[in-house]
């Protein structure tokens, strides 16, 4: 019980020690040019497999969002003796992936916010990852670079759990309506 | 769209699961409230379905509108949204007075025997009565609010949408508890008198008022992710804050304040003491109770008999075209015309499978379709078959007047049927080749044109069709069936036109008396003893989905189904064929079968031959059989092993239905837009530019939680079957005890069936029918 308990706290505070926004954790925040960029990434802990990666390009001086820019992200590994290939990814072939992790175009309204430039990435194993996000907009154009950690895709009964509590439940919800079925006592629930 | 207000302004989400819960929360709701505004109109105003849909309103503006895709970059965005899922959804929900429209909109089966043993059952009543009392409704509603607030708590919710969605869950749960005894949503009773209701929005007032003015007056921010987050147009995270804070405070306590007020000025004046209603002025609970279900007997909830079950026919424009000829007959041409263009591009075509429309829309979308349209409505494919025509023109060509042989009068040769097709259908690849496909489409059209030209009735669709026989199957689990109205108008019939026909119009050449009828099984749906019936008694009526896989009771020209082990075979080659077609497309196994095409020098038909001996024959045969034996003697039953199995194999048929259906929509979904570009390279060859030009590398409607849908579809075939199998059980076995021994050898056969299924949906999967493939 101590132990669930000791495991439960930490997960709750590594969890709040990332700094979070749109549901993303902050890969970048900082300025170039006359940008000023913030990075998110989805999900929160990066695992081999589909991310989330997004941007908000904001004007340098009034913060105000731009939206007419193109931006382009590149990922590379970064740690090759560390890289390790996925033991197990979900089936790709659900996505619409990007092969090229050179050239990853991010586009506006790609998620719910839409003054955010994103696209959906297949990292395809763990290690640092660095990634790079190209900015054009007008004659300017600008770079932003940052590191990402990557850890090795979960195994499925770790990513996808909380979908099999579905047969328990169901369970549990036929003994109840047995229960409540032999203990019936009003004409109600009569046929 | 370069102006930032617009993006904004149109950041809008459409979270499928709340949404599809919200549409159907207000379909039910009106759908009960047009039942009970004709039997209690002084209860049920329209201001009673304008406050329900306002507060569903409110609610999806809640978690789809830019307040969700702003509320982590900005407090104050989050804390109307807060507000929305606190004080403004919950009592406008309640204000409709939600309990009996719902009970009386659901499907009444649903309601009588699912939700009806829990409304009366004793433990359920007590936690109702601890769950809505003042003081917890009180209590659960400040201490949500408070707890989310704490910093590590709000932080928790802003980093994961996972907790994010808990958070706003708790926030309406614990909403529409506080709202529930100051609203008290007829026909609930108050616990405590109206004058409680004044010290109790006070002290919620004082709770959120504390908590405001701490966020409007602290002068370092609470919640590190708005500190760090960027700053849009400039905003300090502080100000934020404390605007957030006044958010908060004003129109927060006023939707505390002005109900007390409101109370109080009611109370204190004389003359408008309030109108008790008349189940309020009922004092004994029991009597109360009776009150209720009487009314929901007159709404049709309780009684079988007081509104028949919802009809599609009765639906206007959609019950009209339906039944119309000529509505089924212009699809039944479009329907044909498709598969003479399939059949010629797929001989005339490129051979690329994914460039073809004998690759693309057979194999993908028609396939996806069907099944879709059979969870949701019924067979209509069937309905609309292409082969139709090619059936009518045999008959005025040819005799159509021989009859089929006895012994063929079954499902033996359309399971072999079956299993010959899953068999081509991988030995050949036939949905990696047009030409092949196209030869089908001819061979159907031929066997079509000859049988029901050579024999009397509809000998093809019954006797013959794979695909007939696999829409037989699947629409046992269709909410909709082909039924009577009244029994009693059949009981009085003496004609039988159902069946014999009313000239012209032919009656129900699959041999289904109306009367008799009792599921979808050989059913095509075409509407025959529709138009035959002179008492127009028969609909396209709702029923319990599922239920005709365990009703024992003999059906019109099919008997009972575990006197029919041909039936049996069919079903069990539909199940385990589905699980072996969709393993034929996964890496595993197509490395194993090229291991021992390899290894055994063999061509690969044989090989595919040998797989389906074994995954679809042998291991099933010897697993239903052994399954059958251990369920005999655990329960200690005497009935024939060949009976027990029968019946108990129509229990597989949701597991076998979930296969197809997570396999086949998987398909549908990761190839969405093959057909266009396929359709434009049609166009251009008959010299129609204005089309455009193929993009080929087009994108698909395949979104990432595909996976997480096959896996609920596939939970929901399992719990389908393990519930068909425990009410086999129930006949079987005459003690409970009894029940549960015979039931438990099926439950591990579905456990491992289900094992299987899911590790196949986790394997690589070959892309097929796209160009990815």
């Amino acid at each position: 019980m101590m132990r669930a308990t000791f495991i439960l706290s930490y997960l709750l505070l590594a969890l709040v020690r990332i700094s979070w926004a749109d549901g993303g954790a902050i890969q970048f925040q900082g300025d170039t040019g006359t940008f000023h960029v913030t990075v998110f990434t989805r999900p929160p802990i990066l695992h081999a497999g589909l991310i989330d990666i997004t941007l908000l390009l904001q004007e340098r001086s009034d913060l105000n969002p731009l939206l007419d820019a193109k931006v382009t992200f590149v990922l590379t590994a970064q740690d090759s003796a560390t890289t390790q290939a996925a033991l197990w990814m979900p089936p790709a072939c659900a996505m619409s992936k990007t092969a090229d992790l050179s050239h990853i175009p991010a586009e506006l309204g790609h998620g719910e916010n839409r003054l955010l430039y994103g696209s959906v990435v297949q990292i395809p194993s763990s290690g640092h990852w660095q990634l790079k996000a190209r900015i054009q907009r007008d004659a300017e154009s600008a770079e932003i670079e940052t590191l990402l950690s990557v850890a090795p895709a979960p195994l499925p009964p770790l990513a996808y759990w909380h979908l099999f509590l579905l047969i328990p439940a169901g369970i549990s919800g036929f003994v109840l309506h047995q229960m409540a079925l032999g203990r019936k006592t009003h004409p109600a629930a009569a046929r | 769209m370069s102006d930032p207000a617009d993006a904004v302004f149109s950041s809008w989400s459409i979270p499928i699961v709340p949404s599809f819960g919200i549409l159907l929360s207000l379909a039910f709701y009106l759908r009960g409230w047009v039942r009970l505004q004709f039997q209690v109109p002084d209860r049920f105003p329209v201001w009673r379905l304008l406050a329900f849909t306002g507060g569903l309103a409110a609610f999806f503006v809640a978690i789809a509108s830019p307040l969700d895709a702003f509320a982590g970059l900005l407090l104050q965005v989050h804390m109307i949204q807060h507000l929305l899922l606190l004080m403004l959804a919950p009592p406008l929900i309640l204000a409709g007075a939600p309990y009996l429209p719902v009970l009386a909109g659901l499907p009444r089966w649903f309601t009588r025997d699912v939700l009806g043993p829990f409304l009366v059952w004793e433990p359920v009543k007590r936690i109702g009565r601890v769950l809505f009392h003042p003081l917890f409704t009180g209590a659960a509603f400040a201490a949500s609010n408070l707890l989310w607030h704490i910093p590590p708590l709000y932080e928790l919710a802003l980093g994961s949408p996972g907790w994010h969605q808990v958070e706003h869950f708790s926030f309406l749960f614990t909403g529409l508890l506080f709202w529930w005894p100051l609203v008290q949503p007829w026909p609930s009773r108050p616990v405590w008198p109206r004058w409680a209701m004044i010290p109790y929005l006070l002290v919620a007032d004082l709770q959120n008022t504390v908590l405001a003015a701490f966020l409007s007056f602290y002068d370092r921010v609470l919640y590190p992710s708005y500190e760090r987050g960027p700053r849009l147009w400039g905003s300090s995270p502080l100000a934020d804050q404390g605007l957030a804070g006044t958010i908060m405070w004003v129109p927060g306590s006023l939707m505390f304040l002005v109900p007390a007020a409101f109370i109080a000025i009611r109370f204190l004046s004389p003359k408008s003491a309030v109108r008790p209603s008349e189940f309020a002025k009922i004092r004994s609970p029991q009597k109360r109770e009776a009150g209720i279900v009487q009314l929901l007997r007159r709404v049709g909830v309780q009684s079988r008999h007081a509104h028949g079950p919802f009809d599609l026919f009765r639906i206007p424009i959609v019950g009209s075209a339906l039944r119309s000829r000529l509505f089924r007959r212009g699809m039944q041409a479009a329907m044909f015309l498709l598969a003479i263009a399939i059949a010629v591009d797929g001989f005339l075509g490129p051979q690329t499978s994914p460039m073809n429309l004998a690759g693309v829309l057979p194999w993908t979308h028609w396939r996806g379709m069907t099944v879709i349209a059979l969870l949701v409505m019924g067979n209509f494919f069937c309905m609309v078959c292409p082969f139709t025509f090619v059936r009518d023109a045999g008959r005025r060509f040819l005799p159509a007047s021989w009859t089929w042989p006895r012994p063929l009068r079954t499902k033996w040769l359309a399971a072999l049927l079956v299993a010959l097709y899953l068999w081509a259908y991988e030995a050949f690849s036939l949905w990696n080749s047009p030409w092949l496909t196209a030869w089908i489409i001819v061979g159907y059209f031929l066997a079509a044109f000859w049988i029901d030209g050579l024999f009397r009735g509809a000998t093809f669709c019954k006797y013959v069709c794979p695909i007939g026989q696999f829409h037989f199957v699947q629409s046992l689990v269709s909410p909709f069936e082909v039924k009577i109205r009244s029994a009693d108008v059949c009981h009085t019939c003496k004609t039988f036109d159902c069946i014999r026909g009313r000239n012209p119009q032919r009656g129900c050449e699959l041999e289904l008396f109306q009367a008799k009828k009792k599921s979808n099984f050989d059913c095509t749906f075409c509407l025959d003893c529709v138009h035959a019936c002179p008492h127009d008694n028969v609909g396209l009526l709702a029923v319990a989905p599922l239920k005709d896989v365990w009703n024992g009771e003999p059906r019109s020209s099919v008997g009972r189904f575990a006197n029919r082990p041909d039936v049996a075979v069919l079903v069990l080659v539909f199940v385990f064929g589905a699980l072996t077609n969709a393993a034929g497309m996964i890496a595993p196994v197509g490395a194993l079968m090229s291991q021992a095409q390899t290894v055994f020098d063999l061509p690969r038909p044989a090989v595919v031959a040998l797989f389906l001996l074994f995954g679809m024959v042998l291991i099933p045969g010897l697993l239903v059989v052994g399954t059958g034996i251990a369920s005999r003697k655990s329960g200690k039953i005497s009935v024939p092993l060949s009976q027990l199995v029968s019946d108990f194999a129509m229990t597989l048929v949701p597991l076998g239905f979930a296969v197809w259906m997570a396999h086949l929509v998987f398909h549908l979904f990761t190839g969405s837009h093959t057909p266009i570009p396929v359709i434009q390279r049609v166009a251009n060859s008959l010299n129609m530019p204005f089309f455009g030009k193929p993009d080929w590398a087009i994108h698909s409607w395949a979104f990432p939680q595909l996976l997480d849908f096959e896996i609920i579809v596939l939970e929901l075939g399992l719990l389908g079957s393990l519930y068909a199998a425990w009410k086999v059980a129930r006949r079987y076995g005459t003690a409970t005890r009894r029940s549960w021994l015979v039931f438990a050898p099926w439950s591990i056969l579905d456990l491992l069936f289900f094992v299987i299924a899911i590790w196949i949906v986790f394997q690589p999967m070959d892309m097929r029918g796209t160009m990815v493939s």
